[in-house]
């Protein structure tokens, strides 16, 4: 039906057909390609080509499947002047992404002591599950959102949770420029109230395990990674605030008849120069820069239950990047020769600058920037770096992408047993509810080294260290 | 007992997200859980099979949805049932009328329905005694609830049913499979019913929804019911949190060879 055609390792074209404005980029395997249900994210890959000012391709990564309107795992393009803004291009857990910091001890060295008493400090300093937030606490008032949004994680930094040479390590530094807390609804904001510094449900997690391979020793040393070494990654978004503001767009967007004329109306989206388009983007930086906070936040949470039961002080833990992969953002790319000022969406995808992209801290200019690739809670996560692949708009993929549903994966797994089957894999699991656990077992994902492995045949990033699983915290 | 006749009685199957442990007592199995629309008790078989051929075809094609409000013990003197109670969400009207005439029906037909003149108590029996009836109210959580397809039961004895006949009726949703989200068909009638049988359906996933549940009244469009299934989600996180992001505008309602109207609702979590 879709008559993909491989014009390089691990990349396929999708033709342009009629309507479509671009042809579709597949990254991928011919294996993963053959193990996918390829037939309706592959559909929503030619329905986003529909969308006014796309520009080069409309892309999947190998970690692809079905979305909102995008597919996850898919990254557009458009032009700045006569393109269009998509919330659904974006996600509704706006800057929903992940943090890896590392922990100067070997992981072997802790004893299963320290392992339970880690997990449990955690879950205990950090609120996770449906609700979740700090309720009994004043909670943001306007005053702190405008602060907030202003200034971006240094917000939080200046205010103890952090330190200030976290920004080098933060994509676009922590800060989107542009936001404006009077695009953001009042629903939004009380939503958000109590929620900074939460995970949240669903796939978001804290994660804590070992260094297990480095691929690439010379990028490992230059960024201080090594086998054994413990780190801690950190899933998660903008929690309801963030949502509410996509919700608040997309009523919107669809009352103004915005969908008109696309093949699916959840692509609706608006001209990126319309006073609609900008409020969206006035408030979807908000929601970024809310995102980079609570990110911030939690890392400070896991820092000091290492201090409580460990005596590691919390600016020894190194955070080594902090990745979005659910935005939109302008970047100058180089297309047909000619410089241009794009509209990036990334949905489901992560930015992979290689060396030398102006934005990237010194460090990350010399080696190209980290990728972050969870897998599974089970069997592995990954780190990379970007190759700047032009192809793809330096994007990559963000994760091992699902290949069961909920209700099949909650119906495999009775009571405690996805608790008891973990800890005999070696991975203790702690919860608010054990539902979030059975959703999330590994046999849920697709393998996520299949997924890097595409990526790095395909020359979008590079494998530089594998990573471990033995302590996590869900939703 | 005479072969042909058998302990019967009519009901609706109903589906509702079960907890996974109930307090002691001789439990209902799930699959036996239902409303009963008329009970007979001994009948002669021959003769309702018969009478079966005109049976009053109920006005409504889409089953209805309520919640269970209270535990009740009945009878009120000396009980020896565990029963939940309950409360319709969807207009009930037409299943009143439907409950009274098809009793009326039975009579004509020549059969005792027991207590023909006593007002209707929808409820489900979830236990039989022994039971302890503080531990069941204590314990009592409001949970939604639908029924479908109207069955004619025998009852084997030790609480054990057995469906003989039965006449379709479309239950208010059903959850689909989907890789990344969550996923229903939902049926209804009219557009109220479909934004009634979709705050349903996301009930039955995240139960504490019923108690933001609004009556709506301006529906004119799919669009409208996403928009309010969306408020409802947003009151809900704001009050105590909720498992989905939205409802997304996904799909188009789509009109059965029945008449009725489904639609595919996905829900981002």
């Amino acid at each position: 039906m879709f008559n993909l055609k491989q014009i390089a390792p691990a990349t396929f074209v999708l033709p342009q057909e009629q309507g479509m404005k671009v042809p579709g980029l597949i990254i991928g395997t011919e294996a993963l390609l053959e193990n996918m249900e390829m037939e309706k994210p592959l559909e929503q890959v030619r329905n986003v080509a529909f969308l006014p000012g796309i520009v080069g391709y409309s892309i999947a990564m190998p970690d692809i499947h079905w979305g909102y309107g995008f597919p996850i795992g898919g990254v557009a393009a458009m032009d700045a002047e006569t393109g269009v803004i998509s919330p659904g291009g974006v996600g509704y857990d706006i800057n929903c992404g992940v943090r890896l910091a590392v922990v100067p001890i070997k992981f072997s060295d802790l004893t299963e002591h320290h392992k339970n008493s880690l997990l449990k400090t955690i879950f205990k300093k950090i609120p996770s599950g449906v609700g979740e937030g700090y309720k009994h606490e004043k909670g943001m008032d306007y005053s702190d959102y405008k602060n907030m949004l202003s200034q971006g994680v240094k917000w939080s930094i200046d205010q103890g949770y952090g330190f200030e040479k976290d920004l080098d390590h933060i994509e676009s530094h922590g800060f989107i420029p542009g936001a404006d807390i009077g695009a953001v609804s009042n629903i939004a904001q009380e939503r958000g109230k109590h929620q900074l510094g939460s995970i949240g449900s669903g796939n978001h997690f804290v994660e804590i395990g070992a260094i297990s391979h480095i691929y690439l020793p010379e990028i490992a040393n230059a960024w201080g990674i090594e086998e054994g070494q413990t780190y801690v990654l950190i899933h998660s978004g903008s929690r309801g605030f963030g949502h509410q503001i996509c919700q608040d767009t997309l009523n919107e967007f669809m009352k103004l008849g915005y969908a008109k004329g696309l093949p699916d109306k959840q692509l609706v989206a608006a001209p990126i120069r319309s006073n609609h388009g900008q409020q969206y983007l006035r408030a979807m930086a908000a929601a970024a820069n809310f995102a980079f906070n609570n990110r911030q936040r939690i890392l400070h949470g896991v820092r000091l239950s290492f201090q409580e039961v460990l005596g590691i002080k919390p600016e020894d833990i190194r955070l080594i990047y902090d990745v979005c992969h659910n935005i939109a953002k302008f970047e100058t790319h180089e297309f047909e020769g000619v410089k241009r000022k794009l509209c990036v969406h990334r949905k489901g995808a992560t930015r992979a600058y290689g060396p030398g992209a102006a934005e990237l801290s010194p460090l990350f200019k010399v080696t190209g920037q980290p990728v972050l690739v969870p897998g599974d809670m089970g069997r592995a996560s990954h780190l990379m770096v970007g190759q700047g692949n032009t192809l793809t708009w330096c994007s990559s993929c963000h994760g091992a992408g699902r290949a069961r549903s909920r209700i099949k994966s909650s119906a495999a797994w009775k009571g405690r047993e996805p608790v008891d089957y973990m800890r005999s894999q070696g991975v203790s699991v702690m919860a608010t509810s054990i539902k979030t656990i059975a959703e999330e077992m590994p046999d849920a994902y697709k393998d996520v080294d299949a997924v890097v492995e595409a990526c790095q045949d395909a020359g979008l990033a590079k494998m530089v260290a594998k990573m471990k699983p033995h302590l996590v915290m869900k939703g | 007992m005479e072969p042909n006749k058998k302990r019967l009685f009519f009901g609706f199957e109903v589906i509702a997200p079960w907890p996974e442990k109930l307090p002691m007592g001789k439990l209902l199995d799930v699959h036996n859980r239902h409303i009963t629309l008329a009970f007979l008790g001994t009948t002669d078989w021959n003769q309702l099979s018969q009478a079966l051929t005109q049976f009053p075809i109920p006005p409504f094609k889409v089953g209805l949805a309520g919640k269970f409000d209270h535990c009740q013990f009945l009878p009120k003197r000396h009980s020896n049932v565990v029963a939940w109670h309950v409360e319709w969400i969807d207009d009930v009207q037409m299943l009143l009328a439907y409950q009274k005439g098809f009793t009326q029906w039975l009579i004509q037909k020549g059969f005792s329905p027991s207590q023909p003149d006593r007002k209707w108590l929808p409820h489900v029996t979830l236990c039989r005694k022994p039971f302890n009836a503080r531990l069941w109210n204590d314990t009592f959580v409001s949970l939604p609830m639908i029924f479908q397809n109207l069955h004619l039961y025998e009852s084997l004895g030790n609480s054990k049913y057995q469906s003989i006949w039965h006449y379709p009726i479309l239950p208010p949703f059903e959850e689909l499979d989907h890789i990344a989200d969550i996923a229903f068909m939902i049926y209804g009638e009219s557009l109220q019913q479909i934004v009634t049988h979709a705050q349903i359906a996301l009930a039955f996933t995240f139960p504490p929804l019923l108690n933001y549940l609004e009556q709506v009244s301006e529906l004119h469009s799919l669009e409208d019911i996403v928009i309010h299934l969306n408020s409802l989600i947003s009151q809900t996180d704001k009050a105590i949190g909720c498992p989905f992001k939205a409802v997304s505008f996904h799909g188009d309602l789509v009109k059965r060879d029945d008449n009725t109207l489904q639609w595919e609702m996905i829900v981002d979590v």
